[in-house]
């Protein structure tokens, strides 16, 4: 039966929503006393999901709209495992209660809900439903500390940044889909001749500036998750202000997100082998506008997190930097730069998920996040602040870490594609990176400390960020076992 | 073939002309009377009581978001109920759906039904519902604090507003 065979091709969509409302469910049953109960209900969740996921193996497509192939598994996987990770951090958070919360497990949820129909459609409709879903839950999870100002304030800002950029891109695909006549992509890209759906082609070969409009306001969309300049305004109020393992699903999970359906949309519009040569050359014309923002989006990124004192704000800019790096991947518009950025969005998840969590301990024994208070922490807690370092290394993309086997990687892509420009502003950028990460470790290592206090330990959550450190570097002298699932993963293009 | 658009371009010029003239107009035209009636709030020509900016009351927000489950549910179902008979005997749009789309009906008022009763539990649906912030202790005890001040607290702060300001924010600094 059709209906069942879809159904079962979305069980771990249907899973993960199944899990959500558990996690309501025990939260109101146990009235909110132990929250922990829905946090393990969580990772439970979480767990089931990625065994169904890994099940699948064939390639269909669900109820004409979901997609569902390795490209988007390697996202939901991804989605998954930071998940699991920013649970670990609600339930070690010093500064959060304990009991009460269970809707913090529930947004996070529902929040991946969202990601996984966002990465695995060829539909925008269900792609802006998607993305939809995860802002709102996002949005709550912001604000989620009501009474705390910066809390309320980083949600309010986050709303009407991405209420204005939803309209655009929703403008945006009224636009493709008034030009074309279908609001899927593949039939967008590979549709010809008259009458409709009549197809990307003719419409081409008609004039290209509709199109370029309409491309460029599906863009800004997709440049307001990923924080890419000139998008970017909201992330470094909203991650100083939003509680920090929210600040952590934004910068990984989120981010991540974005990109899935960035690369998706680009891959299937313009790249795939079965596009007409007339998109595809339209396609190079995508690229460099991509290419141009890349630049822009790294440099202000790097420039910007030179002068913060607060750590959060330091790694919110750093984060709009990686954006940019991620996105010199993407400019390429080939299978070579498109995995070049999966790949290096395992390391993002491996080194940022590390940074913010080292983030969320100090703060746990700080009580704040300023650079300053970390003075001499490398002596009160040494596993700590070297596996920070081990982090800190890897974002500026130095060996042997996998940031740096990451970049390599996209200087390789765009210098192999003619953007040998790209990648000499990237290489700068790595430079001017050193300096903000390396006051991390200055403040950390080089500096007395202003008083003997000890902090407590937490076991599971510092051995926890050690693997995390050890992984960064590991898997950085160990490439294969991640690029071998990034080049299986890459069946986008095929 | 650019010029195909020049029509928008006239379109948006127009639109924005329209705007700009009008306003001119109504400046070079209407009379200047500068008095504090023509300065105030228009309330359908009422006299206006207090000040536009008022804090509304929250339970407003929370009955129009307890409403948006009740308007989900029924833009979703009147379409379900119409082509619920064809599915069954398995004609028309919903042909080969069968009791597949009844069950999933179903649980769709189930899911809805959860928000309500979660909304239920946590005490929204009491118009005068009860503060339940009490059995917060948050390990940083001014976080907590700062977001309900105490009525006595409220008080002083209306009464001398500038001096309490001054010092309350030196005690949230030693508090952080």
């Amino acid at each position: 039966m059709e209906y069942w065979d879809g159904m079962k091709a979305i069980a771990p969509e249907l899973w993960l929503t199944g899990f959500a409302l558990l996690a309501l469910l025990v939260d109101l049953l146990t009235k909110g006393r132990n929250s922990r109960t829905v946090g393990y209900v969580t990772l439970a969740g979480l767990g089931v999901t990625a065994l169904a996921l890994m099940g699948q193996s064939e390639r269909v497509t669900a109820f004409g709209m979901v997609e569902v192939d390795a490209f988007g598994r390697f996202f939901k996987l991804f989605t998954l495992a930071a998940l699991a990770v920013v649970c670990v951090f609600v339930m070690s958070d010093r500064r959060e209660r304990q009991h009460g919360i269970g809707e913090y497990y529930f947004l996070l949820l529902g929040a991946a809900v969202g990601i996984f129909f966002m990465v695995s459609t060829n539909n925008l409709l269900l792609l802006v439903l998607g993305l939809e879903l995860l802002s709102l839950a996002s949005y709550s999870l912001a604000g989620f500390h009501k009474g705390n100002k910066a809390s309320a304030e980083a949600a309010l800002k986050y709303v009407i940044f991405g209420g204005l950029s939803a309209g655009v891109m929703i403008f945006g695909i009224s636009l493709l889909y008034g030009l074309t006549g279908t609001i899927d992509l593949a039939e967008m890209a590979t549709l010809g001749g008259e009458g409709l759906p009549r197809g990307l082609v003719s419409q081409l070969a008609a004039s290209p500036i509709p199109v370029g409009i309409a491309v460029t306001m599906v863009l800004a969309g997709f440049a307001y998750k990923i924080s890419a300049v000139p998008f970017h305004f909201w992330t470094p109020d909203v991650y100083q202000g939003a509680p920090t393992p929210v600040t952590t699903f934004l910068a990984v999970a989120s981010k991540a997100a974005g990109f899935g359906a960035l690369l998706r949309f680009l891959g299937v519009m313009f790249v795939r082998g079965d596009v007409q040569g007339l998109v595809a050359d339209y396609g190079g014309q995508v690229g460099l506008l991509i290419a141009v923002l890349a630049a822009i989006t790294m440099t202000v990124g790097n420039v910007s997190a030179l002068g913060q004192s607060s750590l959060k704000r330091l790694l919110a800019f750093s984060s709009v930097a990686h954006a940019g790096y991620l996105l010199m991947g993407v400019a390429t518009m080939n299978n070579e730069g498109f995995s070049a950025a999966l790949y290096y969005m395992a390391a993002y998840y491996f080194m940022n998920l590390g940074a913010f969590g080292v983030v969320l301990y100090f703060e746990g024994v700080n009580g704040n996040d300023h650079i300053d208070s970390l003075k001499g922490l490398g002596r009160k807690a040494p596993l700590v602040s070297i596996v920070m370092v081990a982090f800190l290394v890897s974002l500026t993309g130095l060996p042997p870490t996998m940031g740096y086997y990451g970049k390599f990687l996209l200087f390789t892509a765009a210098i192999d594609n003619g953007m040998t420009w790209l990648a000499v502003i990237a290489g700068l950028n790595s430079a001017i990176s050193l300096f903000y990460y390396f006051r991390i470790a200055k403040a950390l290592f080089l500096e007395e400390p202003s008083d003997e206090s000890v902090p407590r330990t937490q076991p599971i959550f510092t051995g926890m960020l050690t693997a995390f450190g050890v992984c960064t570097v590991l898997f950085g002298l160990y490439v294969s076992p991640i690029m071998q699932w990034v080049v299986s993963s890459m069946d986008l293009l095929g | 073939m650019h010029f195909d658009y020049f029509n928008v371009l006239v379109f948006a010029a127009v639109g924005f002309v329209f705007v700009i003239a009008n306003m001119l107009i109504g400046a070079i035209i209407r009379p200047a009377r500068k008095q504090q009636e023509g300065l105030e709030v228009y309330e359908c020509g009422e006299p206006t009581i207090g000040d536009a900016w008022i804090n509304f009351d929250v339970r407003y927000y929370t009955v129009a978001l307890v409403y948006l489950v009740f308007a989900v549910e029924i833009a979703f179902l009147f379409p379900w109920a119409l082509v619920m008979q064809g599915a069954l005997k398995g004609e028309g749009h919903a042909a080969g759906v069968g009791y597949f789309a009844l069950v999933e009906g179903f649980l769709f008022i189930a899911i809805l039904f959860l928000g309500l009763a979660y909304v239920w539990a946590k005490g929204d649906l009491s118009w005068t519902a009860e503060y339940q912030g009490e059995d917060y202790h948050p390990q940083n005890p001014s976080e907590g604090r700062a977001a309900v001040p105490s009525l006595a607290e409220l008080q002083a702060a209306e009464s001398e507003s500038t001096e309490e300001h001054a010092a309350e924010s030196e005690s949230d600094e030693e508090a952080a």
